[in-house]
């Protein structure tokens, strides 16, 4: 029996037993992603298709187990990208961020019961490259299925209640995790191809692999891009405090360009900042438009001035105490 | 036509963070930007430069991160 038939056949039986059964849950994902590009004649196809289940039990409470699966797909038609993630239990809910969310049990105890879990990839790429070296033909194909039926565990504890004490029994949904994240190049014959990065766990090696800035990319800031995943969460932190504290500095230093050019009804003393400006411009860089000159309120240069990099430009014009240093605006 | 565009041009992952950072901090949300693959980025600007000039030399592969807003 092959991979595929071997899926098949364990999600078709799962799935009935999941019916049957209310302490098993099932999981299915289906992709399937096509892209056509042919320039004889000039042809553009792209096909996407996607399937994704979830069979299993709601509680009382209702509370549901965990599971989270995403798809991203990016690029342009001759270099698609696409990332997958697919989760359970304990890593879903790091994967997605749940505040304080638990880590996967670290011992096994108990009854065992059989699980399944199980990924299959395939990919094909073909690219023509015409005379002036451009792509002429490009043919891309990817599908991946991701399957799990997972049987729920339970934990036991003993609470202290008026009547007496009595056993409290919680369900646990088992972690796996897996994901994939598939870069494609195909615009010049020397650089086409494809990298893939794979990641495929269970227990607790899926919840501690939930927050790998990899995977957990996925689901943090779906607009960036996938080179953003390699950053540890120290430099980003160190880039977020960097990048405040430089708007905190323009945020102060607009104040003292506000008290220098403004005027006390919001308005501009437009002699003051035009002679600002070119102070400015002549000190180096020569960042400053000439339109910035003829802001006529003060938001309006706030406004016009944008980032922080035009505002301590324009800083660096104002009048100076030529024995301090400091910022002097009435001597302009 | 977008009313506003901002550039910010990087040379490694962190410098496309502290631009995206940049333009969320100035409003832009996070569809209003976008990133370019380029091998070298030149902005030629006359108002700015009296003229012509150039802020950012050719190199290779520099992403250019643009935010637009309508």
């Amino acid at each position: 029996m092959n991979r595929f038939a071997c899926l098949s056949f364990f999600s078709i039986a799962a799935s009935v037993a999941g019916c049957a059964d209310p302490n098993t849950v099932l999981f299915v994902t289906n992709t399937s992603l096509g892209i056509n590009f042919d320039s004889k004649p000039p042809t553009a196809n792209i096909a996407y298709d996607r399937t994704e289940g979830f069979l299993g039990p709601r509680f009382d409470n209702g509370g549901v187990p965990p599971a989270v699966a995403s798809i991203e797909t990016g690029g342009d038609i001759f270099t698609p990208k696409v990332r997958q993630t697919y989760a359970t239990g304990a890593a879903a809910n790091r994967a997605t961020g749940v505040p304080n969310a638990p880590q996967a049990p670290e011992t096994m105890e108990g009854n065992k019961q059989l699980m399944i879990f199980g990924t299959s990839t395939t990919v094909g790429l073909k690219v023509g490259f015409g005379t002036t070296g451009a792509p002429d033909s490009f043919l891309f194909g990817y599908r991946r299925k991701e399957a799990s039926v997972i049987p729920l565990g339970t934990t036991s504890v003993t609470v202290q209640e008026p009547d007496g004490p009595k056993t409290k029994t919680t369900a646990v949904y088992p972690s796996v995790l897996a994901s994939i994240d598939m870069n494609t190049y195909g615009r010049t014959a020397p650089e086409t191809g494809l990298t893939t990065k794979q990641f495929f766990a269970t227990g607790q090696a899926a919840s501690a692999l939930a927050t790998n800035p990899t995977v957990a990319a996925a689901f943090a800031a779906k607009a960036e891009s996938a080179v953003l995943a390699s950053l540890s969460d120290d430099e980003r932190r160190a880039v977020v405090a960097k990048v405040d504290e430089r708007f905190k500095t323009a945020d102060d230093q607009f104040k003292e360009i506000a008290s220098c050019v403004g005027t006390p009804d919001g308005g501009i003393d437009r002699a003051r900042l035009a002679k600002a400006v070119a102070d400015a411009n002549a000190k180096g860089g020569n960042l400053l438009a000439a339109d910035v000159a003829n802001q006529t309120t003060v938001e309006g240069l706030r406004r016009r001035l944008g980032p922080p990099r035009f505002v301590s430009h324009l800083f660096m014009g104002l009048p100076r105490n030529p024995a301090t240093g400091a910022v002097q605006c009435q001597a302009s | 036509m977008p009313s506003e565009l901002s550039f910010y041009v990087c040379n490694t992952p962190a410098d496309i963070f502290e631009g995206r950072e940049t333009l969320r901090k100035q409003g832009y949300k996070p569809d209003q930007i976008t990133e370019e693959k380029v091998t070298g980025a030149i902005f030629y600007d006359a108002d700015s430069f009296g003229g012509g000039g150039q802020a950012d030399a050719p190199s290779e592969n520099r992403t250019v991160l643009i935010g637009r807003k309508s």
